[in-house]
């Protein structure tokens, strides 16, 4: 692949990068701001830690 | 035009298998959402009746009594009372019930009853009861309660499902007050009610018995007390009315529902008449909780642990590591010396590839604690850190939310809810960060191997289990200054069950170990991907105007290079060099991401071939020729990654819980401050007095 063309898709992907974070940001903001139950960023798979002991 | 869904409330214990049957009545048909003004949860379902009716079942937080001292027990006698606003009052209550435990569980179902709604008992784990032996007569106890229906059920498995649905099926039962604390607390009542009815108080006759029976409700300088007008006339009515007592009235209706309870236990219950032996879980616990040998077993299952990691996971992670080395290796052939394959190749395999090598060692912790929380352990664990925990004036019920901290800081500060003390809650959430999260494992790892390359196992698992009990240590340290600074409160009591030990549920456990593996590799191709190339992009433009530049004064003036160098004075002092400084800004976004970074910084110049990212920072060379992660240095870095608060959606969790900026913005400012000082005297102390 030329080298030019290769440094445009790497711009490319780039972009699309911080345009994908910039969007992530805004949807969470809306989502916090109509009450739901969106953390921001959380990767963790519950809201609520298990309780030791027996499940709930 | 469709009637309204029929609203159903679902209340019970904790640890009583509530959510469970919510889960088996309602299939995936689930919302969450939280209820205003308060960080509590609500989750709401739907189900069928037997005749097609929609059922919105509404899932409480669960609660010992509706006493109301935290936000779980107050929102769920709130939405009973109908007093939450944009929850509408039930129009029944499905209360369930451990069977193993009634006379605790039926506490809660009295209360219920006393506030006039219609209620159906699931009597579950009706199994557990029938291994000590018994049984009960659920006709029996149906009758002691004035009718009200009461449905045998295993929730687990699945077990009277349909009957329950059946029960909910049919118009609701409303039961009278099962007990009397005597006339004199009964025209208090009454006289109550009826003040509350002349103020046109909704559901009059249940709000009085909730005041009257509150003592917080009726205490002047409680955050909760009712309106002091309204206090004035009922304290009147009290003191006209209550017959001399040794017991404050909110004490009698207490041991009135006690003994109501103990006769309703007495005819319904059979079986059980043999002499009480200790269990094997009884036995078990004379070790396990002891006050010394409970901390000697508990500290030797937090070594192996912490061993298994560094001895099992070697393997894995040398296949995966070669997996990211061969996938590089196809790349960089296919493709000719450019942009894209340097993105590709240096930025995101080797930027991801130096998260996912850690796979196996996450794996491996969180098998661990699957297996402690399924076996029961972790109850005892909990029980052995409130000694510790009440030394620093916290709540046992801290060591909760701080014990889910290791995993990720997130559930850990959500799960403060349950703590009834605001001021307990707020220093728990301060703290809760600094216990070693699973972000921070890769940056141990990376940095421990750099330190000492030559050590067996042993010493790495020392040097973790001591970086881990640092960070616990800090919490506890900071959690005592914090609790003087904020509260001047004693740590309130601690109660917890200790369930009974059994085999640990391998089918759950490695279905938690699906998850949390599936989260971490989501994180890693999201996250941590994006990270890389926008890392890989700072670190390569703008690009030199001469083609020939060599790479490391290429990096130097690349947008990561000139912030570095702004920056290197303030890294200086701890020993730094602007390339580690710029790592550890990045890695604010995502603690791992320091990984990623040093290792697309490192893999520039002239070892660019060497793919061992352990390998190029043990060789990385100043100017002089010392090495760059010299002893110290990483030392530093460690403390510094204990302590620091490096995490964006913990920050906007602390956020939301606290309802405030000031709180997440000073455990930034503190936690920070102290990781900079703590890593300065390190470096500084380490290098000028021990070499």
């Amino acid at each position: 692949m030329h080298e030019d063309l290769q440094s445009w898709i790497a711009l490319g992907v780039v972009a699309v990068t911080i345009a994908a974070f910039a969007a992530r940001w805004i949807i969470r903001r809306k989502k916090r701001k109509s009450g739901g139950c969106g953390s921001g960023g959380c990767s963790c798979p519950a809201p609520k830690p298990p309780r030791p002991g027996q499940p709930d | 035009m469709s009637s309204p869904a029929r609203k159903i409330a679902l209340v019970g214990n904790p640890n009583c298998g509530k959510t469970t049957l919510f889960n088996a009545l309602t299939g995936l048909r689930q919302k969450v959402g939280n209820y205003p003004g308060v960080t509590v949860e609500k989750k709401i379902g739907e189900l069928r009746s037997l005749h097609g009716e929609k059922i919105e079942l509404l899932d409480l937080p669960g609660t010992y009594s509706l006493s109301a001292r935290s936000d779980d027990e107050r929102v769920a006698r709130d939405v009973l009372l109908g007093d939450l606003k944009g929850t509408d009052r039930p129009d029944a209550v499905l209360c369930v019930v451990d069977a193993s435990n009634l006379e605790r569980n039926l506490y809660l179902v009295l209360q219920v009853i006393d506030l006039k709604l219609p209620v159906i008992i699931a009597l579950n784990m009706i199994d557990v009861l029938e291994e000590k032996g018994q049984r009960i007569d659920p006709d029996a106890l149906s009758q002691q309660l004035g009718g009200t229906p009461v449905i045998p059920c295993q929730a687990n498995q699945e077990i009277g499902i349909v009957d329950i649905k059946a029960a909910l099926s049919r118009p609701p039962h409303r039961a009278h007050r099962r007990w009397n604390a005597g006339d004199d607390v009964e025209r208090i009542l009454e006289k109550s009610a009826e003040i509350l009815i002349s103020r046109n108080h909704p559901n009059a006759a249940a709000h009085a018995l909730t005041i009257i029976s509150d003592r917080a409700m009726r205490d002047r300088n409680h955050p909760h007390c009712i309106d002091h007008a309204l206090l004035g006339e009922l304290e009147s009515i009290i003191q006209s009315e209550a017959k001399s007592s040794d017991l404050p009235i909110e004490s009698r209706i207490v041991a009135a529902r006690y003994e109501t309870i103990g006769q309703i236990s007495a005819a319904a219950v059979r079986g059980g008449d043999a002499p009480m032996e200790l269990s094997f879980s009884d036995n078990l616990d004379a070790t396990l909780i002891h006050p010394i040998k409970g901390w000697l077993i508990f500290i030797a299952v937090m070594v192996t642990m912490f061993y298994s990691m560094f001895t099992l996971a070697s393997v894995p992670m040398d296949w995966i590591d070669g997996g990211f080395g061969a996938l590089g290796e196809f790349v960089g052939n296919r493709l000719v010396d450019g942009d894209l394959k340097d993105l590709i190749v240096n930025g995101i395999i080797g930027g991801v590839g130096g998260v996912v090598i850690f796979l196996p060692q996450i794996l491996i912790l969180f098998f661990f604690i699957g297996v402690l929380e399924s076996s029961g352990y972790m109850a005892r664990a909990a029980f052995i850190m409130d000694r510790l925990m009440s030394k620093v004036g916290l709540n046992g019920k801290s060591f909760i939310p701080l014990l889910s901290s290791y995993a990720c800081a997130i559930p850990g500060i959500m799960g403060t809810r349950t703590i009834e003390d605001d001021k307990d809650r707020l220093v728990t959430i301060l703290v809760a960060p600094l216990m070693s999260c699973t972000a921070r494992l890769p940056v141990y790892v990376i940095l421990i191997g750099v330190m000492t390359p030559n050590a067996d196992a042993v010493t790495r698992t020392s040097l973790m289990f001591g970086l881990y009990a640092l960070g616990t240590l800090g919490a506890f340290f900071f959690a005592w200054i914090f609790k003087r600074a904020f509260s001047k409160n004693a740590a309130s009591p601690f109660l917890i069950e200790l369930p009974p030990y059994r085999m640990p549920g391998w089918k759950l456990v490695f279905q938690q170990l699906l998850d949390r593996g599936l989260v971490f590799l989501k994180r890693a191709g999201t996250i941590i991907l994006g990270l890389s190339i926008l890392i890989w992009a700072a670190s390569t433009y703008p690009k030199p105007a001469d083609p020939d530049t060599p790479r490391e004064i290429a990096l130097e003036q690349s947008y990561m290079g000139q912030a570095g160098k702004i920056i290197e004075p303030v890294v200086k002092p701890l020993g730094y060099d602007w390339k580690i400084g710029s790592a550890i800004v990045w890695s604010f976004a995502a603690r791992e991401v320091f990984n990623s970074a040093i290792g697309i910084i490192y893999k520039v110049g002239d070892d660019a071939e060497n793919t061992e990212l352990e390998n190029a920072l043990a060789n990385a060379k100043n100017p002089d020729g010392s090495p760059i992660f010299s002893f110290w240095v990483c030392a530093g870095l460690l403390v510094f990654y204990v302590f620091a608060q490096q995490c964006i959606a913990t920050f906007a969790v602390v956020k939301r819980e606290t309802a405030s900026w000031k709180w997440p913005i000073f455990q930034v400012v503190y936690m920070t401050s102290f990781a900079y000082f703590a890593a300065m005297a390190v470096y500084q102390i380490g290098s000028r007095f021990f070499g």
